[in-house]
Formats: C-alpha cells, sequence, structure tokens
C-alpha cells in the first residue's frame, strides 16, 4: 500500500504500531477506539505477533507489560475511563523502565461521561500515575500524523526504555482522511530489547526487572536516574507546530490535537485578525521557553481546548504574564467549531 | 477547491457509505479528503450524518457547518439541516421523503431517489443514484473515477448487483444533468 | 570416592533468605529451583515475583525473574509466555496476591488456559503488610483487621481457589500441598515438578497450592504454626488433587 488512501485515525495507528514492529497488542473494548482491537485481531496475527483481547484495561497494561518484561514492542489502546484503569500499570512501566506505547482515544468525562470527543485527560497524560515519573506524549492533529507518531513512538519507548502514549481524541479517531504510508520506513530500534529484557539466563547472569527499591537511598537514587533521563528527553525529544514565517501576528493561538487544526481554520477564515497558531507536540515535554518566545510578540495569547483548562496551566506558566492570556474550551464532549472560535476571537481582541 | 459536503438522513438509507464513498473518489484523484461520521449510540436506527470535505489543500476542522452541498435522505434530516442553506449551497434531496420547499435558498436537485431505487428493484441503491445526482450536479470529482470506485467497493458481489449499483448511478446523473 | 548426594541447587542464589524462621517460602523456593534444576530449564526460566514478602524472590533464584502489580502477576505471565513460548513462565503469588486483588487475572488466565504454572503460597493473611485478613483467613482466625476472629455474617467465608477454578475448561492441573514435614515436602515437590512439566508439554494452566506456614503473624512458635496447617487449615483446605484434566 502507497499512494494517497483513505484511512480511519484508529487504524492509522494499528498501521503505524505494525509497520513500527509492534508484535504485542492487548486491549479491551471501549468507544471510540473499538476499531483498533477489532482491526488488530486480524492484522496482528498476519504480522506474526500477538494479538489479545484482555478481560479490562487492568489486565491490558499488565499484559503489555509483561510483553514488554519479554522484549517484544508492545502496545496498547484504550479511552478516558480505561486510561485511569491503566494509571497503576503505566508507574509500573516507568519504575520499572519498561518501554511501551499507550494510546488514549479520548471522550468526554467524568465518569462513564460520553462517547463524545474532548480533551479532558491532559493533566492525566502529562501529570500520570502515582510516583514522581514523566511519560512522552505526543499529540497528533491529523490521520497522517495518527499513523506517523504511533510509529516514532515504538523508537522513543525504547530509546528511553519509558512508556509513551499517544493522547487522541475520538474526533481524530473515528474521522477517515487521505494520508500517505511510508512503507519501508525501518524503525530505528535504538536500543535492542536483548540487551536488558527476561528470555532467560542463557550464557549471561539472571536478570530482574523491578520497581521496589527499599534499601535506604537507593529509591531516591533510582529517581534521580530517571530524571536525568527525562531531562535528555526535555532536550532532546521536544515537538511543537509554529509557522515561523508568520511573524505578523498579535495574537497567539494556542491548541493541541483536533482543536489546532480548528485553529488554522479560524487563522485562514479570519483575515482581518492577525493571528498564528503555536501547537505543542510533544505535551510533555511542553515547549516552555519556545511559546514564552513566540507570546512575547503577542497582545494577546488564545487558548483553545475541549475541556475546562488544563493545557492552558502550562500556557500561562510558559507565557508568565497572566493579563495575556484568554482561554476558552469546551468540556463532556462540545466540539468547538471555527464559527465559534473566531467569534470568541474577534470579541476579545476588539 | 473546497468542497464542504454534508449528507444526512437516517440509519440504513446509506448515509455513511456515500459520503464514504466521495472520499474515497478524492483520494483516488489525489486530492485531500475527510469523512466524518456521527458515531456510536446515534448510529443505531435513528439519525445518520456524515461531513465530508474535499479540497486540494490543508484542510482544518472535518466538521461541516456551512456547507457547500447539502445532501439529504429524508424530511428529517432536511428539517435539522434546512437553516445551514445559504444562497449558494446546492442541495441535493430525496423528492420521494423530502416535501418541495419553495422558500429554500440554494440551488436545488429534487430526484425521487426512493422510487427511482425501486423501479431498479434495489432501495439499498438510493445513496449510489444520490451519489451519481451529485457527481452530476456539482463537478468536483469525476464520474468516470466514480464508476471505478463503485466497481472496486462492490469487488466481489454478483454481477447483476454490480450492474444494479452502475445503472443506479448512472441514473442519479442522468436525472441531475436534465435539470 | 565421597559422592555428593544433596547440594545447593544451581537455581538458587548462594544468599542467605530474608523470610521469618519457620515461614514456607524458603521451602517451596527451594522445591522450585530444585525442579527447575532437575528438568535442566534454568537457563530459560522466566519467574513473575509478586507484591508480598516473596518480593524479593528476585534476590534468591538464580534466573530471570520480574516483578509484576499487585494482582497482576497472571497477566503478566501470560503474555510473556504468549510471547517466549518456548521459555518456561512461572507465577509465584501469595493469597492476598492471586485470590484478593488478583482475582480477575487469576481467573481469566486459567480460563484462557494459558499455558504457565502458577505457585500459591496461602498462608491466610497479608503477610509483608503485618498480618491482615485475607479472603482465605479460616473462620475464626484473629488477624490484625478481624481481631475479634473472622465471622462470617461481617467478613464472609474464606475462599477455596482451586475448587473455584476447577470447573473452568482451561485449566488442566490443580493440586493442594502442605510443607509442614519430611513426607510432606516430598509430596509437594512431586506436585510442583508435575505443574512445571505440563507447561514443558503444552499440557496448559496448571497450579499448586501450598498450605503455608506464617509464624510471624500467626504469633505462633514454628513448631505450633506447622501443627495449625496440619489441623486446621488441611481440614478446610483438603489435600491433594483437585483436578487432573491431561
Amino acid at each position: 500500500m502507497s499512494g494517497k488512501m483513505l484511512m480511519k485515525g484508529n487504524i492509522a495507528i494499528a498501521e503505524g504500531a505494525i509497520d513500527a514492529g509492534c508484535r504485542f497488542y492487548a486491549g479491551y473494548p471501549i468507544t471510540p477506539q473499538n476499531e483498533i482491537p477489532e482491526y488488530m485481531s486480524k492484522r496482528m496475527p498476519e504480522a506474526g505477533g500477538v494479538f489479545m483481547q484482555a478481560e479490562s484495561e487492568l489486565i491490558s497494561i499488565n499484559l503489555v507489560f509483561g510483553a514488554s518484561v519479554a522484549g517484544a514492542r508492545s502496545m496498547t489502546t484504550s479511552s478516558s475511563p480505561g486510561m485511569s484503569l491503566m494509571q497503576e500499570g503505566i508507574s509500573y512501566m516507568a519504575g520499572c523502565e519498561l518501554p511501551g506505547v499507550i494510546v488514549n482515544v479520548m471522550r468526554g468525562g467524568p465518569g462513564l461521561g460520553n462517547i463524545a470527543p474532548s480533551q479532558s485527560d491532559y493533566f492525566q497524560a502529562v501529570k500520570p500515575g502515582h510516583g514522581d515519573f514523566r511519560m512522552i506524549t505526543l499529540a497528533p492533529s491529523n490521520i497522517q500524523e495518527m499513523y506517523d507518531f504511533t510509529f516514532e513512538a515504538f523508537d522513543l519507548a525504547d530509546k528511553y526504555r519509558n512508556p509513551v502514549m499517544i493522547l487522541t481524541d475520538g474526533l481524530l479517531g473515528q474521522m477517515m482522511e487521505t494520508i500517505e504510508l511510508s512503507r519501508g520506513r525501518k524503525p530505528l530500534n535504538p536500543r535492542p530489547a536483548s540487551e536488558w529484557a527476561l528470555t532467560g539466563a542463557k550464557g549471561r547472569e539472571p536478570r530482574k526487572i523491578l520497581s521496589l527499591l527499599m534499601k535506604p537511598g537507593a529509591l531516591e537514587q533510582h529517581n534521580y536516574d530517571l530524571w536525568k533521563k527525562y531531562d535528555e528527553i526535555k532536550k532532546s525529544e521536544l515537538r511543537y507546530e509554529f509557522n515561523e514565517k508568520e511573524k505578523d501576528y498579535d495574537c497567539l493561538i494556542v491548541a493541541f490535537g483536533s482543536v489546532a487544526r480548528t485553529s488554522k481554520g479560524v487563522i485562514a477564515e479570519g483575515k482581518d485578525i492577525k493571528a498564528a497558531l503555536f501547537r505543542p507536540v510533544t505535551l510533555w515535554p511542553f515547549p516552555y521557553a519556545e511559546l514564552r518566545e513566540a507570546a512575547k510578540k503577542a497582545k494577546k495569547v488564545f487558548v483553545f481546548e475541549m475541556n475546562m483548562g488544563q493545557m492552558v496551566e502550562d500556557v500561562r506558566l510558559a507565557v508568565q504574564d497572566d493579563s495575556k492570556v484568554e482561554f476558552y474550551g469546551r468540556p463532556g464532549g462540545g466540539l468547538p467549531s471555527q464559527e465559534e472560535l473566531l467569534s470568541f476571537l474577534r470579541k476579545k481582541v476588539k | 477547491m473546497t468542497e464542504k459536503i454534508m449528507i444526512a438522513g437516517s440509519g440504513g438509507q446509506g448515509v455513511l457509505m456515500l459520503g464514504l464513498f466521495l472520499a474515497r473518489v478524492a483520494a483516488m484523484e489525489k486530492k485531500n479528503a475527510t469523512w466524518l461520521p456521527a458515531y456510536g449510540a446515534e448510529k443505531r436506527g435513528g439519525f445518520s450524518h456524515c461531513s465530508v470535505i474535499i479540497s486540494d489543500e490543508e484542510i482544518f476542522s472535518p466538521m461541516v457547518e456551512n456547507p457547500d452541498t447539502l445532501i439529504v435522505f429524508d424530511q428529517r434530516a432536511y428539517d435539522s439541516y434546512k437553516s445551514r442553506v445559504k444562497e449558494n449551497t446546492l442541495v441535493i434531496q430525496n423528492s420521494t421523503l423530502v416535501k418541495d420547499d419553495e422558500a429554500l435558498p440554494g440551488k436545488k436537485v429534487k430526484l425521487p431517489a426512493l422510487e427511482m431505487a425501486n423501479r431498479l428493484d434495489l432501495a439499498k441503491v438510493m445513496n449510489v443514484i444520490m451519489a451519481g445526482a451529485y457527481v452530476a450536479a456539482k463537478k468536483v470529482i469525476n464520474a468516470e473515477n466514480a464508476v471505478e470506485e463503485l466497481k472496486s467497493s462492490l469487488g466481489r458481489k454478483e454481477s447483476g448487483v454490480i450492474k444494479k449499483n452502475i445503472d443506479a448511478f448512472k441514473a442519479g446523473m442522468e436525472y441531475a444533468g436534465k435539470k | 570416592m565421597e559422592k555428593l548426594i544433596y547440594g545447593m541447587p544451581e537455581s538458587l542464589k548462594n544468599v542467605s533468605t530474608t523470610y521469618c524462621p519457620g515461614c514456607s517460602h524458603s521451602t517451596v523456593h527451594k522445591l522450585i529451583a530444585e525442579v527447575i534444576d532437575e528438568l535442566k530449564v534454568r537457563e530459560k526460566t522466566i519467574g513473575v515475583a509478586p507484591v508480598g514478602c516473596a518480593v524479593f524472590a528476585y534476590d534468591f533464584w538464580n534466573f530471570d525473574v520480574t516483578e509484576a502489580a499487585h494482582g497482576r502477576n497472571q497477566a503478566v505471565s501470560a503474555a510473556i509466555k504468549r510471547v517466549l513460548p518456548d521459555n518456561v513462565v512461572f507465577s509465584y503469588q501469595g493469597d492476598g496476591d492471586l485470590a484478593s486483588i488478583g482475582m480477575a487475572e487469576t481467573i481469566h488466565t486459567a480460563n484462557r488456559g494459558e499455558n504457565i504454572t502458577v505457585i500459591f503460597i496461602n498462608n491466610t493473611n497479608y503477610g509483608m503488610t503485618g498480618g491482615q485478613m485475607a479472603p482465605t483467613s479460616l473462620l475464626g482466625q484473629v488477624t490484625t483487621t478481624s481481631p475479634k476472629g473472622r465471622d462470617a455474617q461481617h467478613y464472609g467465608y474464606p475462599i477455596k481457589m482451586l475448587e473455584l477454578l476447577a470447573p473452568l475448561e482451561g485449566v488442566k492441573y490443580l493440586e493442594r500441598v502442605k510443607v509442614t514435614n519430611a513426607a510432606s515436602v516430598i509430596k509437594a515437590k512431586k506436585a510442583i515438578k508435575k505443574a512445571f512439566e505440563n507447561q514443558i508439554n503444552n499440557t496448559g494452566f496448571s497450579m499448586i497450592e501450598v498450605l503455608g506456614s506464617c509464624p510471624a503473624n500467626w504469633k505462633k512458635e514454628p513448631a505450633e504454626a506447622n501443627r495449625w496447617v496440619d489441623e486446621k487449615m488441611a481440614e478446610f483446605y483438603p489435600l491433594g488433587v483437585i483436578k487432573d484434566a491431561r
């Protein structure tokens, strides 16, 4: 398959994983991500990998934990309520320094919420689980990126031996869009699993994988080591989209994921307003310094989200001038339209 | 060129498939396209709706608010979306199930798609007839490519069914072409 | 000429364990190590250690071992086995882990018929956290969270895991053993060996429940604790083969 093709976001995630060499997938049904386990149940065995339908999201993430212990590139996907159940396992993976890719196709909350698109798990992604850990979080904005970012997430996970999250939503999961698959692109496998995975102590000393460190000072040191790694990630893996050509702006719009694409439409449509888009692509690490620089030229910084204000907290930390920051968001599956965002922008600019 | 299409009707009428079909032909023509369904509980039985955008440029939000073309299969869909119709909106309506409304602005193609489908003895091709009408009325995608896509999407169906689908598509095109 | 007839198994590290005097864990660790040596699979064995007293098992066993989150051992074990079907994978769990917080993982792993070996140490309490009541605590048993003794009306009844799992199609072998004296230790080793052999022969899910002693939390002398296993525990939890569907 090459050339332009129409693909559903959820399927693009599955294809990106398969192409990246993911050979273990576990998932539990929850809308709006069901296409992924359905598709994987057929595609994964074809690719010579293991598909397992877990009996809960707790089991999903711990199956991924086990597959990762055994050295397989592994993934699970879910949506918001399921992601809450996975927090324990994600923390263990971070503590044990196990790679793995976790996809959250967000829906409305809290509680059972609804099945409409939402961005209400931003906090949970960038401030995950229990314990002092971080997780690289990539936020795709179109179906091409659903494929590309999932592909790249496996290399990032292996490179840093850390869980990586794809944070997307029901809109991107359910919509179809033309994309080009880069079949033949080779995953880098930057840190082969053979160096650390448990495969049996043949011709080497036994290995152990653990996150319990009871000796005085041992856990503190482990955390310092993790933070050294996180600092490296901050330096090397930061991603954002900011059109440098658009120097001439007095409004800066900050949005991620599906709201970022709507924001591009707002800028294209609102020719009367000089606006530019700053889109964080990695939500952790967050591009604080780059956003601060971009915000200097702006009279106003607008933050658009599908929640009641989560990323805006990081934007405020970056901008360091609360009087500049304006927020517009809709919770519970409300989809801000291009018109709606543009009229908010016009009202605030005037 | 950016064409925003809104398609609405009821479950079982082939609303989502029609949208998918148009987006696939656009992909075949190396255009950018998006298809966004209303999904979940909504899709069972009741209301059915999807947005399709076809463009030579980057597509922003996949949600269609102000359609260039509105394709409606029944009265409920029509009533729900008629407020979106502007002077230059193309409305393709299934006149078997949608009452005529002279007060509405926009350019209209009214075709009795359900009747035409019944005449072909295959009610399921109603959406293919609507597709033919769209392709003829708004030359955004090429008719030959559309027939190609129709054939490939029906791939394994028996030849009689494929022929009926192609006949349905052509009937829709002819009907809209005459108007 | 001297002939060595008993020594340290290669699958055990030459270190002292950290278990309390009289605790069954060290005995069972050794039995597992001996079985793995005898089956010559040390170099392809992957153990999954539980949250609980046996979490440090990786410091005592001389083969690859991973930790798992509390209760999740069998999910972790199943995935390792699926990825590495030629390796030998076993899950080592206590009763809080296997029968309480990990009940769903236990039932579904068993029901899927995963080709793994589970060694289940039932000592009727949460040992590491200080002797709280477990789902397996006997009626009348005094624990730190059942100070007046477990009564069924308030706490429910103790749970028999093997009998619960026996009807599941995917489950092939279930046996309950104890390690309170030489004879029972020999019997326990045979059962453990069978459970590993089953995996090597692709028979499917096998689980051995060991009635374990916990003198420290039971507040009994080791000998007295063993008597309690023999008399009280074995009375409620019948010893022997519960299911053999090979």
